[in-house]
């Protein structure tokens, strides 16, 4: 009897003990498909980034419960950051990427491929036609997801400054030269240039070779051109003639962003240089006051406007966006969320900002548009030709070269033949 | 010497954790960055042997230059305003019969206490082209003397050396003014009752007995140029056109824009033998020893 008893409990016992392993088995499996949690880098300053990156946030948490994203703000540091969590090994699941960061990372294998799902999310069938190219690298598979429409850059000016100092509004270079030396012998600031970051200077200077060379900068990245092409000296001559008029104001190489908007949209400056992003903001602070600038770039010889009109500098479509890490330990849902979150995050932008859509399925905005910005988004549809703003220049020693020669025409002691003489040294 | 065997141990229980420390944080970062300095990296691939071309690059490289000046410029103004101007400033602080001197002198380190990006940002806005105070003050008085301080060369890198020499100057005088202190008023009295100015005694009797301080505090100004960054970074990122770099912020420029960290590596060299060249030189300079 005693062994009997002896023998069920030693039974109850293993018994217990198998189903306790069992339950065991069994949490852990449900805590593998519990909340997950991803680090993401990704920008998250103002509203242009905040609310589309608020709008995915909410559209991930209906479509996959499970997941939470934790967010590590990009910050405007030319991806130092981005390249130092490589090197140390500690990349976020989900990141921004640049053609350039995508090259290298491709290299170091810190980059996972998306083409499944990209193909299961069907985002080929949904991009907009003008926006394949950026959807693949070089190689034709995809590696990022992007996450914005097409933006050119333009020149915006202030209606009531050119009234109130009788200044036609300009429609070819000859114009914008004298318009400059009015403005300026007025003490007006012609153009409102944030100079302490490079890319706006090297814009202007895009915007002056595509006049005469679609593609621009990009085509001497790609090795298309030479600098010593007779577009990219003509337009190195007319920035050193446009700086000569008086083109830059006292102290726009220490003047940020923000203070160089406040010049404009005070009514400081008459003219101001940025992508096509800004004209939310600017529609909004000014109203009717701004418009863009005829022909976008008023930029061409006389009688030539015509023959490059929606020749666009900016607007690139080389491949950029959302990446996931290939050394993620949750490597396929973060490939996953990235396509989801790249999708619905550029869906974000059209609906809450009123950009150009990049995807068919993307739905109405809810901006109220302004006068300026219904102008640039109806007119997008015109572009013929876009090039690129510097940061699609994947060579960083050619966007090193052209910025710096940029910056060193700016200041007025350098001049356009140097320029092109020290470029094409050093870009060879 | 037995004294010594039966004690080594003893020594190197107490010296061990400093000689740690001072190998992982200072000795094995400086050997990495010269290893590194033979090689062609950015920072994520496998780096390639690349002899002595990042060395040579350094040389052909006109940002080089223009950063070694800038260097030099900040140093000298460093050495005036605070080596020079300190020694000034001591001397005065010290005389009783400066009014207000202890405000003074707690005045001048206000600004050491403040972060450099503080302080820079402060003169930034004082010496800014378009809003900055000092044009306001110049508009404000009616005359046309307006000037792009920062947007324009050499102003530009003047400023920015003025800016680190006012921050860092109390820092300096306390050092000074310390030394200055220590020296036996008695031998200042006997040079006075000879009729001697009080220049004339502080220039034969004060500079020499405090040459070993002021020797350290000339390896301090001299170096702090070389290493410059932080200011220039802060007030002009560098420019207008690179016009305020120095030989950090081209280290900055080829590990961060350009990823070549072999080539930073090499800059990061050539600013070690200049620090430690500089340091054995003026210490060879003023080994005499004065006693009185």
């Amino acid at each position: 009897m005693r062994k009997g008893a002896r023998t069920l409990s030693v039974l109850l016992l293993a018994a217990a003990f198998t189903t306790g392993i069992h339950a065991g088995g069994q949490q852990d499996a449900a805590a593998s498909e519990g909340p997950v949690t991803l680090k993401i880098y990704a920008q998250y300053s103002d509203d242009s980034e905040k609310l589309p990156y608020d709008y995915a946030e909410q559209a991930l948490a209906m479509e996959m419960p499970d997941v939470k994203l934790e967010l590590d703000i990009r910050g405007q540091d030319d991806d130092m950051r981005l390249r130092t969590y490589a090197a140390a090994g500690n990349l976020p699941d989900i990141y921004q990427a640049n053609t350039t960061i995508i090259g290298q990372f491709i290299e170091s294998g810190d980059i996972a491929l998306l083409d499944d799902y990209v193909a299961e999310a069907g985002l080929t069938e949904l991009v907009t036609e003008a926006a394949i190219p950026s959807l693949f690298h070089e190689d034709g598979h995809t590696y990022a997801i992007p996450t914005s429409g097409k933006y050119a850059s333009a020149m915006y000016y202030n209606k009531d400054l050119f009234a109130q100092y009788g200044v036609k509004v300009p429609e070819n270079f000859e114009e914008m030269e004298a318009a400059i030396k009015v403005f300026a012998e007025n003490d007006v600031i012609p153009l409102a240039i944030f100079a302490k970051e490079n890319w706006p200077g090297v814009q202007l200077y895009d915007m002056l070779v595509t006049r005469q060379q679609p593609g621009g900068l990009l085509k001497i990245d790609s090795g298309a051109n030479s600098i010593t092409e007779e577009a990219y000296k003509d337009a190195a001559v007319k920035l050193e003639r446009l700086v000569d008029a008086g083109l830059m104001a006292r102290g726009a190489f220490n003047t940020s962003y923000d203070e160089a908007l406040a010049l404009f949209t005070e009514g400081q400056a008459a003219m101001f240089l940025n992508g096509m992003w800004c004209v939310k903001d600017l529609g909004e602070r000014m109203s009717d006051s701004v418009d863009i600038l005829p022909y976008y770039y008023p930029l061409a010889d006389a009688g030539q406007e015509g023959q490059s009109e929606w020749h666009m500098s900016g607007g690139s479509v080389k491949h950029d966006g959302l990446s996931a890490n290939s050394g993620s330990s949750h490597q396929e849902l973060a490939s996953r969320v990235t396509v989801f979150f790249a999708h619905k995050y550029a869906e974000g932008k059209t609906v809450k900002m009123g950009f150009p859509p990049l995807f068919t399925d993307t739905p109405e905005t809810e901006v109220s548009l302004t006068p300026i910005h219904l102008r640039a988004l109806q007119e997008a549809v015109n572009y013929k030709s876009t090039s690129g703003f510097p940061w699609h220049i994947a060579t960083p020693e050619t966007r090193t070269a052209i910025e710096d020669g940029v910056a060193r025409m700016l200041t007025g002691d350098y001049s356009a033949d140097e320029f092109i003489r020290d470029l094409d040294k050093l870009i060879d | 010497m037995n004294k010594y065997f039966r004690n080594w141990k003893v020594a190197l229980v107490f010296t061990l954790p400093a000689l740690l420390v001072y190998t992982l944080m200072v000795f094995y970062p400086i050997l990495n960055s010269f290893t590194k300095s033979f090689y062609f990296w950015n920072g994520l691939n496998t780096p390639r042997f690349a002899g002595l071309a990042n060395y040579a690059r350094i040389f052909t490289d006109p940002v080089f230059t223009t950063s070694l000046r800038n260097c030099l410029i900040f140093s000298l103004i460093l050495v005036l305003v605070q080596v020079c101007g300190g020694t000034l400033l001591s001397f005065m602080l010290v005389d009783k019969r400066t009014k207000g001197r202890i405000f003074f002198r707690k005045m001048t380190f206000v600004p050491v206490v403040l972060s450099t990006v503080v302080a820079s940002q402060l003169w930034k806005s004082i010496l800014h082209g378009q809003y900055g105070l000092l044009n306001k003050l110049f508009e404000a008085a009616g005359w046309a003397f307006r000037q792009d301080w920062l947007g324009q060369d050499p102003s530009a890198i003047i400023a920015v050396s003025l800016n680190n020499a006012w921050q860092f100057l109390g820092l300096q005088l306390l050092i000074i003014y310390s030394a200055v202190r220590s020296v036996p008023e008695h031998y200042l009295e006997a040079a006075r009752m000879e009729g001697a100015s009080d220049l004339y005694v502080h220039w034969k009797i004060t500079v020499p007995l405090i040459k070993e301080t002021l020797k350290v505090c000339l390896i301090i100004a001299v170096t702090s140029g070389f290493k410059a960054f932080e200011n220039m970074y802060v007030m002009t990122g560098g420019g207008p056109a690179k016009a305020t770099y120095s030989l950090t912020m081209m280290i900055f420029d080829a590990m961060f824009r350009l990823f070549k960290y072999g080539y930073g590596s090499a800059i990061a060299m050539i600013i070690l033998i200049l620090c430690l060249g500089t340091t054995v030189i003026l210490n060879n300079i003023a080994k005499e020893r004065v006693e009185y």
